[in-house]
């Protein structure tokens, strides 16, 4: 039996697509418009998601606090441990506070201090994570801070009661699960994470909190309890684990009802393109009825046939879903609209397509079985 | 040698319009299939050409019994060893006259490309002297049928069949369609035509009344 090569099926399909106009445009114009329609309507709800998730995911749904009461036994080097487990993106330990005062004013307000550890420490602020100057700790104060300290700028020295002045390096700023420390001080030592000092008599220090974002708020709860384990507290009951609980929740529920609306909607476009399609297709192939006749007669398998009509349609319409989607996109960047993610439109053009050649292949099964007797002989 | 065996054949069951027809149509001959309208001559070339399969009986070609094939391979062997001819040409008014001419080398899974300078030769020889790149509707009814000739005489076939290939032509184009099927007859092709046009009758080799 003779194979036609598919690049010889492609060619044909598309001759025969460039020389039925009316029929190609229209075939284009509606798996243009539905793609379009999908992405103007499930895709600006998808972009509006996206964005909104984005939102609450920066904002604090991924971002766990671990509270270690008095006497958990818990040292700075938890930080090298917690850093092991992969779905933690950033992590930082405070220490308890110590009283410190403007070093410049020995008698003036006492202030807390505090150390902090972190895989990151820019998040504090983007000096905190260059390389200290001087080999010493330093210290970056709040707003709040650098006015109890009594300091115009956040410059000079502060000095802990039980220990040497330490250079003021920068303002910091107060993330929302350390607003409770203000008026924030925290002292970053030399080498964050290698020099890791002890802070108590018997080599454990005394940490006051674990502060832990997750890469992907869905794992969370999974990763808890090992999380838990791994801080290795004398006893769990002093860990208390906190999180936006209601923004987790938020999330949850935004997330499932906007993807059962889309879903809805797509299935909806795609069903009407479907229709639409096989509509257009099977007039096709009554107007064209001659056409599959004399073809079957000069030599072409019904299989053939029913290749080429789909190869035809399938050209259409990746041609008229691209179309569609580039428009779609151009009309959301216009209306200032947030534009879905890339494989949303990918998705959308594959979708599109698939869908024009599932409803092409009906009407390709009627042409293919045209008898050429009954198409060509003249009465 | 195609062979007809035993062809029985009717669009009704119980009303056959061919019965036990039997015949074997050799190499280099032309043969008319003759007789009143309703007879059914276009229907047994059809069948003869493997495009209706026969209710009972077989066709052959050599000792092969192709008409019991499944649709692939039939069209296969339509598009590698048949030419057809049609009673109005039935050409592609979307294609250009020269993807009309050579549409039968998708089928037999050529580039057409291959074919592209010989179809504009054939073209010159049968007289259809035209920009091979208009359409069927700018051409004249001669001019469609001839191109319709240089379509089924192409690929060089070993059978060609033509139904009422001169019904609507001139007597200077039926002289040109005749000419042409008796030279491809010569060169070893077989030649069946269905036919009402006496004068072309009386050219062939031999006549089938149904």
């Amino acid at each position: 039996m003779t194979r036609v090569p598919i690049r010889l099926i492609l060619r044909e399909a598309v001759a025969a697509a460039k020389s039925q106009r009316v029929a190609s445009l229209a075939t284009m114009l509606v798996v243009a418009a539905l793609a379009g329609a999908v992405l103007l309507t499930a895709g600006r709800v998808a972009g509006i998601e996206h964005r909104v998730l984005s939102t609450i995911d920066s904002a604090a749904s991924r971002t766990v606090v671990f509270r270690l009461e008095g006497g958990a036994g818990v040292d700075p080097s938890v930080v090298q441990r917690l850093a092991t487990v992969a779905d933690i993106e950033w992590l930082a330990a405070v220490g308890p506070a110590q009283d410190g005062v403007n070093a410049a004013l020995p008698e003036g307000k006492r202030v807390p201090m505090r150390m902090v550890w972190s895989t990151d420490l820019s998040v504090f602020s983007p000096a905190a994570a260059t390389p200290s100057p001087v080999d010493s700790p330093r210290v970056f104060l709040s707003d709040q801070a650098v006015s109890e300290f009594g300091l115009l700028e956040a410059a000079g020295a502060v000095r802990p009661l039980t220990g040497v002045a330490l250079p003021v390096a920068g303002r910091s700023i107060v993330p929302e699960y350390l607003e409770q420390f203000e008026p924030l001080t925290l002292i970053v030592p030399v080498d964050p994470l290698e020099r890791v000092p002890a802070t108590s008599a018997d080599g454990r220090g005394a940490l006051s909190m674990i502060v832990a974002r997750f890469a992907d708020p869905y794992r969370i709860e999974g990763l808890l309890p090992t999380v838990v384990e791994l801080i290795g507290a004398d006893s769990r009951d002093k860990v208390q684990v906190g999180r936006s609980g209601s923004l987790a929740e938020l999330r949850d529920v935004l997330s499932g009802q906007l993807s059962a609306s889309n879903f809805t909607i797509v299935l909806g476009i795609f069903s009407v393109l479907v229709l639409v399609q096989a509509g257009i297709l099977f007039a096709l192939v009554l107007l064209r009825r001659r056409d599959f006749g004399r073809r079957r007669a000069l030599g072409a398998s019904q299989r053939l046939i029913v290749t080429m009509l789909v190869a035809q349609t399938a050209f259409l319409a990746v041609a008229g879903a691209v179309t569609g989607a580039v428009i779609a996109a151009l009309v959301l960047a216009i209306g200032g609209d947030p534009l879905p993610a890339l494989t949303y439109f990918l998705a959308v053009v594959v979708l599109a397509v698939l869908a024009a050649v599932a409803a092409a292949v009906l009407p390709a099964i009627v042409a293919a079985r045209r008898e050429p007797i009954s198409e060509l002989r003249v009465p | 040698m195609l062979t007809a065996h035993e062809i029985r054949f009717g669009y009704f069951a119980d009303r056959p319009i061919i019965d036990s027809f039997s015949d074997d149509f050799y190499p280099g001959e032309v043969v008319a299939l003759t007789g009143p309208s309703g007879r059914g001559k276009s229907t047994l070339l059809y069948i003869l050409g493997l495009m209706l399969r026969p209710d009972s009986g077989s066709v052959r070609l050599g000792e092969e019994p192709v008409s019991a094939l499944s649709d692939g391979p039939r069209a296969a062997v339509r598009a590698a060893r048949f030419g057809f001819v049609f009673q109005d040409a039935a050409l592609d008014a979307t294609r250009t006259v020269i993807d009309n001419v050579l549409e039968v080398a998708l089928y037999r899974g050529l580039d057409a490309d291959e074919w592209r300078d010989h179809a504009q030769r054939l073209l010159a020889d049968f007289g259809v002297d035209l920009d091979p790149w208009r359409r069927p509707g700018q051409v004249s009814g001669g001019q469609a049928q001839r191109i319709a000739l240089v379509r089924a005489l192409i690929g060089d076939p070993e059978f060609i069949l033509a139904d009422e290939p001169t019904g609507n032509l001139d007597a200077a184009t039926s002289d040109l369609v005749f000419t042409a099927l008796r030279a491809r007859a010569d060169a070893g092709a077989t030649v069946i035509v269905a036919t009402h046009d006496p004068a072309f009758m009386v050219r062939c080799d031999r006549q089938v009344q149904l």
